[in-house]
Parts: structure tokens; sequence; C-alpha cells
């Protein structure tokens, strides 16, 4: 009698969506040939070869490598920042707590960028020491270890948003009571305060462990160099390494990848479950009491303002100097070389303007179709007790767990394999139907939290008074859910003009956007309109960052 | 035929069988109250009736329509039972102005827009909403939130209007005021009305049924007197009035009334069920019915006074007799270290 089967169908489509991919990568992986290629036959032997190429495991060594790096770095940190930003006296607190977003929203490829012109082998900080000190710096901006702090200290910023959020929920009266019962703030700090804010930084590290994998940006510019891949960028060669792209091998590669994110993404999820059900949430918000750091409270600043200057400041002064220079080197002096040619053709050359207008197109309006997609979805299980419901809640994992060029590749396979959309492979709709998949677990639990928020009494209210389930959406659920609904909007416009690996393997001639064009401006050597391009993509998601700032949206969703 | 027929519903959370057959049913013009102690399955009960919560067996029928039906697998969803229902938090829409809060229901029937008009000014001016209707819900006091939530729910004219504790928000002088007009309101509307609540005090004051739950069943209904006066079962006894409660062996019974013996002080009052001397009993006594007698004699026990306290309108007494403590209410204060009580046998019951 209950009208439900909508709520169904919504689901089954979802998990189509989400399904069809996965199958097909699998299906790919025992073809001998691309799916769609007449000569194509079953087989295993893929998976032999890439097992017995040592470039895998060289590419596996090194993510392996770079996620532990992550882990060891990162988390310290990024607890430790927390820790200094919520529950101390450290000063600057107020206006650092912006910046420390600023990491999370930039373009990896514009960091990337960044530290090859700021400390690269002629890059302005390498020049300017060489000048101070007369000796060639003692860094390479291309090695392994340098990957490994970069990546780390980039990182720091998730391990803050898990564990500052847990500290917030700490009352205070739990630290007062070890004060008074005779602890100092450090015994307190680290007796009380830190077990029970464990179960977060343990969150944080699997989720730190997990980025590991999906890294492409920063060990694509900084390592490939010297031919140092880790999985992605192994996954990426493969598209033309064999003079053709070589699908049974990517499908593989992606199938080996996602076999260790998927367990990570499931640890991660229970261990969320049960952080969450050890937090101490009272209800009450009590103001918390700050632990004086005395003189150490300047050694902390300073500490976070290194952070910040090699996070922040290093690589973006060094992208907006090489944007403005014609060219540079150890003997050019800057005021000769200084140019606004680079933005000139940022409007001079089509693809380059084509791929402003479509990034903010498919930012602002894509990023609102993409909202509606995950609305749908996310009402469609609103307060669903049923078996369904639970089955889409679990196979959004399998998108989690897809790096974005993996799904960017699935999506472009999926419109060779299906005749009608064939025509649309590189287009703009195709790149946004990636960015849904892509982000499709990340923006239903946006709706869906904000969903939560409206009163159960005040659906069942609507409900009686003889509203069906749509009108119950249309005019209660939406309307108060609104304010969380913009915030989303918001928050996916930053990821959407951020996203760069993505759109890799979709971008054809007419739907290049900023993040995919980065790739290629740097694979073409262009150095000097890719800094000038990636300066506009700071700035676009700098300005949507403060937009956000200012409309009071959480940005640490 | 009553306005709204419950029949035997049962329902389930998960594995925790939460309702196991309770039945009702509510006359036009008439106020039942589903009373019961939290977790009894009242609340349950009366969003199984609205459709918000799905029982799997068990029949509802509303003006003469079924709405649930267990054997057949009808199960009307809650917009198509044309029910009214008054939540404990009210929830009132905190976007829609007073008038477009009273206003939806109307709106969904797809009534004009000048009828939509005239029937929210009547419905408001009933309830003394008159001039709120602009305002947001935020702008309103508890009470007038209340009666909101009343009009939103008689605006569409229901004849069955379901509230759920919805004096429990309001404090304790509005919820005097707010009780005896929603009686009247309710009896000169002509609609079955289904209260749930957990004061007992509230239920006796407004039901002319009384539905007692506990765990899920029905364990008396009838009217607040019937209740009061002639509980059936020891649960019924001890939940409606203040009590307490003494335990002991029966040392007498017969022609209605039993004697028991608990440690020294003996009581004795009505059966409940069949008792004969020598088996267990519990007595029940009506805390506000003891007394301080002028001298020994039937239905008195002597006791210690340990203390008294002024309560303002009266003295209220702690008396003892061994490990037996009684309160006893007087209108002046009391001196003496040991007194008769009386414990009347009408106000006792013995189970």
């Amino acid at each position: 009698m209950r009208n439900d089967f909508w709520r169904t169908g919504v689901v089954l489509a979802a998990a189509l969506f989400i399904l069809a991919p996965v199958g097909l990568i699998v299906w790919q992986s025992f073809l001998t040939d691309a799916f769609f290629s007449v000569r194509a036959k079953s087989t295993v032997d893929t998976y032999g070869f890439v097992l017995s190429d040592s470039g895998f495991w060289s590419a596996l060594k090194n993510t392996v490598i770079l996620s532990i790096g992550m882990v060891l770095f990162a988390v310290p940190l990024g607890s430790l920042l927390a820790f200094l930003m919520v529950r101390t006296d450290m000063p600057g607190r107020k206006w650092i707590e912006p910046a420390i977003f600023l990491p999370l929203f930039m373009s990896p490829m514009v960091l990337a960028f960044g530290y090859i012109v700021s400390i690269g082998p002629s890059g302005f900080w390498s020049v300017w020491w060489e000048r101070l000190f007369g000796a060639v710096p003692f860094w390479n901006v291309y090695s392994m270890p340098m990957l490994v702090v970069v990546v780390a200290l980039t990182h720091v910023p998730h391990v803050y948003i898990y564990v500052s959020t847990a500290l917030r929920t700490v009352p205070s009266d739990l630290e007062e009571a070890a004060r008074v019962a005779g602890g100092s703030p450090l015994t307190v700090a680290t007796k009380v305060t830190l077990p029970l804010v464990w179960p977060s930084i343990a969150v944080s590290a699997v989720l730190v462990a997990f980025l590991g994998f999906e890294l492409f940006g920063l060990p694509y510019v900084l390592g490939d160099q010297d031919g140092r891949l880790v999985l992605a960028t192994y996954l990426y060669k493969f598209n033309t390494l064999l003079g053709r792209p070589a699908y049974q091998m990517m499908a593989v590669v992606v199938i080996f990848i996602m076999l260790i994110t998927l367990p990570l993404v499931i640890l991660q999820r229970r261990m969320l479950k049960s952080a969450q059900r050890y937090s101490t949430i009272g209800g009450k918000a009590t103001r918390s009491h700050l632990v004086p750091l005395g003189k150490w409270k300047w050694v902390a600043f300073a500490g976070v303002l290194v952070w910040l200057y090699a996070v922040v400041l290093l690589p973006l002064s060094g992208v907006a100097l090489r944007s403005v220079v014609t060219t540079w080197g150890p003997l050019v002096a800057i005021r000769d070389v200084l140019t606004l040619d680079n933005y000139h053709k940022l409007a001079d050359l089509p693809l380059i303007r084509r791929s402003i207008v479509n990034t903010l197109l498919l930012a602002f309006v894509g990023g609102f179709a993409s909202l509606c997609v995950y609305a749908l979805i996310g009402l469609a299980s609103h307060r669903s007790r049923s078996e369904s419901t639970k089955v889409l809640d679990f196979l959004v994992l399998l998108p989690r767990a897809m790096p974005g060029i993996v799904a960017g590749l699935v999506v472009f396979w999926i419109f060779l394999f299906v005749p009608v959309l064939k025509p649309w492979v590189a287009s703009l709709g195709a790149m946004w139907v990636a960015y849904t998949l892509v982000w499709l677990p990340f923006g239903l639990r946006l709706v869906s939290n904000s969903f939560s928020q409206v009163g159960r009494e005040l659906e069942e209210a609507a409900h009686v008074t003889g509203a069906g389930q749509a009108r119950v959406a249309k005019d209660v659920i939406l309307p108060l859910a609104k304010h969380g609904l913009l915030a989303a909007w918001l928050l996916s416009f930053l990821l959407y003009a951020r996203e760069y690996s993505t759109g890799i393997f979709l971008m054809g001639q007419g739907n290049e956007v900023m993040g995919t064009m980065l790739v290629s401006l740097w694979n073409g050597g262009n150095i000097d309109v890719a800094s000038s391009l990636a300066v506009v993509n700071t700035i676009v998601i700098a300005g949507g960052i403060a937009l956000a700032l200012r409309l009071g949206v959480r940005l640490d969703a | 035929m009553p306005e709204l027929v419950v029949e035997n519903i049962h329902l389930k959370y998960g594995a925790v069988e939460v309702l196991k057959g309770a039945s009702f049913s509510v006359d036009k013009g008439q106020i039942a109250a589903l009373l019961g102690p939290s977790g009894s399955g009242k609340t349950t009960l009366l969003r199984t009736v609205a459709g918000l919560e799905r029982a799997y067996m068990g029949q509802i029928t509303v003006s003469g329509q079924r709405v649930l039906d267990g054997e057949n697998k009808l199960d009307m969803p809650a917009e198509k039972r044309g029910l009214g229902f008054v939540f404990q938090s009210y929830a009132l829409w905190p976007n829609r102005t007073v008038f477009e809060n009273v206003a939806y229901g109307l709106r969904l029937r797809k009534v004009g827009e000048a009828e939509i008009k005239r029937k929210v000014n009547t419905v408001c001016e009933v309830l003394g909403l008159g001039h709120l209707q602009q305002r947001f819900p935020a702008q309103l006091s508890g009470g007038q939130q209340q009666r909101v939530a009343i009009a939103r729910s008689l605006a569409y004219e229901p004849a069955v209007l379901l509230l759920d504790e919805p004096l429990s928000n309001l404090d304790a002088k509005l919820r005097d005021e707010a009780r005896a007009f929603l009686k009247e309101l309710i009896t000169r509307e002509e609609r079955a009305a289904v209260i749930v609540t957990h004061d007992q005090i509230e239920a006796l004051a407004i039901a002319d049924t009384i539905v007692l739950l506990n765990g899920g069943v029905i364990a008396q209904e009838g009217s607040p007197e019937d209740l009061y006066n002639r509980p059936r079962t020891l649960f019924t006894a001890d939940f409606i009035g203040n009590n307490v409660r003494l335990s002991g062996k029966v040392v007498e019974a017969g022609d209605g009334f039993a004697t028991i013996d608990c440690n020294g002080l003996r009581v004795t009052g009505r059966m409940g069920q069949p008792k004969a001397p020598g088996e267990e009993g519990t007595a029940v006594c009506r805390m506000d019915r003891l007394s301080l007698a002028p001298s020994i004699g039937p239905d008195t026990v002597e006791m210690h006074r340990s203390t008294s306290m002024f309560l303002g309108e009266k003295w209220e007494h702690v008396f003892r007799l061994g490990e037996h403590s009684l309160r006893v209410l007087t209108e002046g204060p009391v001196d003496l270290a040991t007194a008769p009580i009386r414990i009347p046998r009408e106000s006792v019951w013995v189970f």
C-alpha cells in the first residue's frame, strides 16, 4: 500500500551508477584487448604480466613508502596542530584557522608546480639561496625524501580536521577535574585529553594512509623526472607506454589499487563508527579553558608559521612570481623579465580560455547538478529502514575507494561502451558524470547530514496533515535543510574547481578544465602559462573559501 | 459505531515486541487517555494509529473506514488517514508563519484561497490566536505554540484528533488552563480525541475513558472513576493515585475485605482478587486518605511520629512502625510522639 517504489528505484539507479564502472573494470581486467575490440578474448594472463613487471613492484613500493611516511609525519603534526589550535592560548589562532584549510582545497598540481618553481634546481628560492650562501642548495626537490616531506606536510590539514573536531567535543570539565586532582597541564594533555581523542587520531591515520594510495599530482610532477612512479602514475603511463592505451593492463592495476584502498576505506568507516560511539558529546557547549603555554606559545606559533610557509607561501609565491616573468634562472634579475604576457596568453589561447570557462561552469552549474543527484539519493534513503538503503550505504564505499584518475578512466570506458553515450565521450557531460561519481560518497554524506538535522516530527507533522513523500520533501525537508545544501554546493564548487586527475582520460577537444589543463601544460613544458593558470585556479578557489567563510559554512565537513 | 476503533495491535521494533495486542475505541465528542509508565508503548500506540509506525497485526478503523488491516495487508500511509496529530514538541514548521502552518492541511486539500483564509481565521479565533497569524513559531510563547499546533491539526476538520503529551511542555499554571480549554474544545468541536500522557492527574481530569497500558498490553480500560475506585490489578491500583505499598501475610479474609499483617502493621482493604488467610498479599493504600484518628478504633494503627514538615497549605508527618513508614497530612501541627493512624478500608486494595 505504501508507495516506496520510487525509493527502491532511486537506490537501484544509484547502485547501477556505482556498480557498472566496477563491473566494467573487472571484466576488462580479464580480456586480452580493449573491451570494445573484436580481438578481445578472455584471459588471466594480464594479472601475471603486471605482477611480473618490476615497474609495478617499484611503484607499489614507492606508494607504500609515501603512505607510511604520510602517516608517520602528518598524523603527529596534525594532532599537535589541532591541540595547539583548540586547547592552548597560542597567538594568532583566529587567522591561522582559515589558512589551514587552504592546502586542503588547493590543487596538488598547483602545489607541485609551486615547489618546482620555488625550490627546484633553478627555482627562485634555490637561486636566492645560491646567491646568498654561494653554494648549491642542499635539497633536491626531485628526491624521494623530499617527496615524502611534501606529501606529509600537505596532508596535515586532513588529520587536523578529524582531531580538532574530536578535541572540541571533549568537555573541559574532564580536564579541569584532572587539574584539580593535581595534574600539570602537560600531564592532563597526555593522560586525559589524548586518550579521549585517540580514536579520531587513528581514523585520520587510516584516512591519510588511504590518501597516500590516491596521490597523483605531487608524485607525477615531483617524481616523474627520475622515472619514480607511484601506482596512480604507473597507471597513467599505460595510456601511452605501449603506443596505444593498454586498457587491460590499466584495469588490472586499478583492481590492485582498489584491493588496497577498499579495505582501508572499510576499516576507516568501522573505526569512525566506533569513534563516534566513544565520543563524549554532552550537548551543552562548555566554554573550554585554554591551557596556558607560557613562553612556549611563541615557539608553537613559530612552528605553525614555518609549516604554513612550507605548504602555502613557498609554493604560492613561486607560481605567483613565475607567472609574471618571462624566464628565470641563476643569472636573471627579476626587474628585467617582468611581464604580464602570461596572463594575456590565458585570454588569447582559446584552449586555455575555454578551460577556465569550463571549470567555472562545471564547478558552479555542474556542482549544483551533482548536488541535485545527491539530494535525490539522500531523500530516497532518508529515514528509510529498508535493506536496499543499507546496501547502498555500503556500496558508496566503492567510489570512495576509487582514486579520481580511476573514476575518470571508467567513466571514459562507460561512455565508449554504451553506444548512445559514445558521441559524448569527450564532452563536459562525461566530465560531470565522472566528477559526480568521484564525489558521490562525500556529497551524499553532506546531504544526508543536513537532512537528518531536520526534526523527525516536523516531517511527520506534514505526513499526518496529508502530505505525501514528495510534498514533505518539497515543503519541509528541502526548505529546512537549505543552509546545509548551500554549504554542500559551495564545497562541491571548491572540489570541482580543484579537481585535476579525474578529467585526465576524459579530456578532449572542447571539454578542457583547468586542473587537467595544468597537467597537460606541465607535460608540454609550458611553465609560463601553467603558472599563470595555476594562479587563476588558486584565486578561484580562494574566492570560494572566502565566500564559504563569509556565509559561515564549515569547511571541515 | 465509535469514531475510532483500534483492535489487537501488535508491533515490533526489531526483535522487541512493543505492543502485544492493544485495543480501545473512542466515540465522537469523547476523549480517551492513553496512560502508562514510560516504556509502556502508549506513544507507539498513538503513532501506530496515525500511521507513523507500522504494526504487523491488528485493525484500525477511522469513521467506519479501515486504515489498517494486518490480515489483508492494508496499511494506509499517514497522509491518507485524514487524522489530526499534535506532537509533544508541537513540530511547528519554523520557516512558516502561524497562518501558513495552520493553512497547510487545507492547501494540501486544494481548498480555495478565500475559503482557506476564512477557515484559518475561524480556527485561530477559537484558539485565541487571531492576532498572531503573521508571526513565526519562534516568536511565540510555549502556550501559544501549543495552541498553534492544535489549530493546525483542527483546521482541516479531521474526525479524530491524536495528541501526544500535548501539555508536558507547559509550565504548571498554564497546564491547568490548557487542560480545561482542551477538554472544552474537543467536546464542543465534536471530535474523537486520543491523548497520550504519563500524568495520571491529567488523565483523570481530561479523559472520558482511560486506557491504562503496561508493557504493551492494556492493563485496564474504563472511566476515570472506575480506574480510581475499582482497580482490577495491583498495577492499576498502584499506578493510579498517590499510594503506599505494604506487603505481608493475609490473616483474615471474607465479605470482600481482607486484612494483611505486615510485621505488626495490620491493614484491611477491599480484595482485588480472592484471597485466603495464610497467603502472601500486597496492600495499596491511597496516601491522601490517611488521617489522624482521635482514638484507637477500627482501621486504625498506633504509630510513632518521626518527623514533621510544613508544606504551606498543610503539614506532612512521617509515622513509623517497625520498618514501615506512612506519610500523613494534617491541617495543623502535631506534637504527639505516637498517634493512632486511620487507614480507611474503602481506600485500600489487597492483591
